[in-house]
């Protein structure tokens, strides 16, 4: 009993999350690796004038930004990592429970994106995810941190202007 | 002699009473047979608990050796915290931005693609409304 506990243990401790996911593959051949600490983004909600046009209106988005507590993105060209970095991707969302956000799947391309919801306030998320992937190129790109649906949806807003 | 029925009948008194009694004999060579019996249990015994506790030793040592090996994995293959790819916020701020851009060219395409799948969706509705008329 004591030994099955702590080979439960073990696989705990490797299951994948948005961290490890990106350790695994920064480095790999045609991947690009992007990672910004929650210190850089507590930094970056000190820059002046960090506001958005959302919807007309300037929006702050220095309270959003600096509650963040981590970015991993992974741009891989690579197309031996690719399917293996999807599959990782596709188990950390079914792991975590992320609620699937859209999914659009046109000429070969995968595109899906997740949100974690925050159980405690519906009203807010824990992260994003992104998933993009093609047999020639994947993009995984995880936001990890809390943040309000509406301020979430308004920089995204803002960003497709 | 008696036999084992009638022993088996006999109360308590009656026992004590028999085994008092010095006119009864037990059998030649009773007692050494007896005292060989004993010593024979007595050794299985000791063989009995000797065994359990090597077993027990055995499943603690390996559970030890689990406990350990689970512990080194946990110190020695969790991944670190990846550096900072970047030392300036301003470059950070801006890659911040590339991403809710990709996100959001992401997000337009699946807008796209709903539209044009709800157009298609309302061809059938527009012959029918044709032939009707």
């Amino acid at each position: 009993m004591i030994i099955a506990a702590s080979m439960l243990v073990a696989c705990a401790a490797f299951a994948q999350d948005g961290k490890s996911i990106y350790n695994k593959y920064s480095g790999n051949n045609g991947v690009e690796a992007v990672y910004i600490s929650p210190s850089m983004f507590k930094m970056i909600g000190e820059l002046p004038e960090l506001t958005i046009d959302a919807a007309g209106d300037e929006m702050d988005i220095s309270p959003v930004v600096r509650s963040l507590n981590g970015m991993y993105i992974l741009d891989s060209s690579n197309s031996k990592v690719n399917e293996s970095l999807t599959s990782d991707v596709l188990k950390f969302a079914e792991k975590e429970k992320f609620e699937l956000l859209m999914e659009a799947s046109d000429e070969g391309e995968l595109v899906r994106m997740y949100t974690s919801a925050d159980k405690k306030d519906g009203d807010f998320i824990n992260g994003f995810l992104l998933l993009a992937s093609e047999p020639e190129e994947c993009t995984f790109i995880y936001i990890d941190g809390s943040m309000s649906r509406a301020d979430f949806e308004a920089l995204m807003a803002a960003s497709m202007q | 002699m008696k036999k084992l029925e009638d022993i088996e009948r006999m109360s308590f008194e009656e026992l004590e009473k028999v085994s008092l009694d010095g006119g009864v004999s037990s059998p030649e060579g009773f007692g050494e047979r007896l005292e060989g019996a004993v010593a024979g249990l007595a050794a299985a015994g000791e063989g009995v608990k000797t065994k359990g506790v090597r077993l027990r030793t055995a499943a603690y040592s390996l559970a030890g050796a689990a406990m350990a090996a689970v512990l080194m994995l946990l110190v020695l293959g969790r991944p670190g915290t990846p550096a900072d790819s970047f030392d300036d916020p301003l470059l950070a701020y801006a890659e911040v931005q590339k991403s809710f851009s990709l996100i959001s060219e992401k997000m337009s395409k699946t807008t796209e693609l709903v539209l044009e799948a709800s157009s298609e969706m309302n061809k059938p509705k527009e012959i029918i409304d044709k032939i009707t008329k």
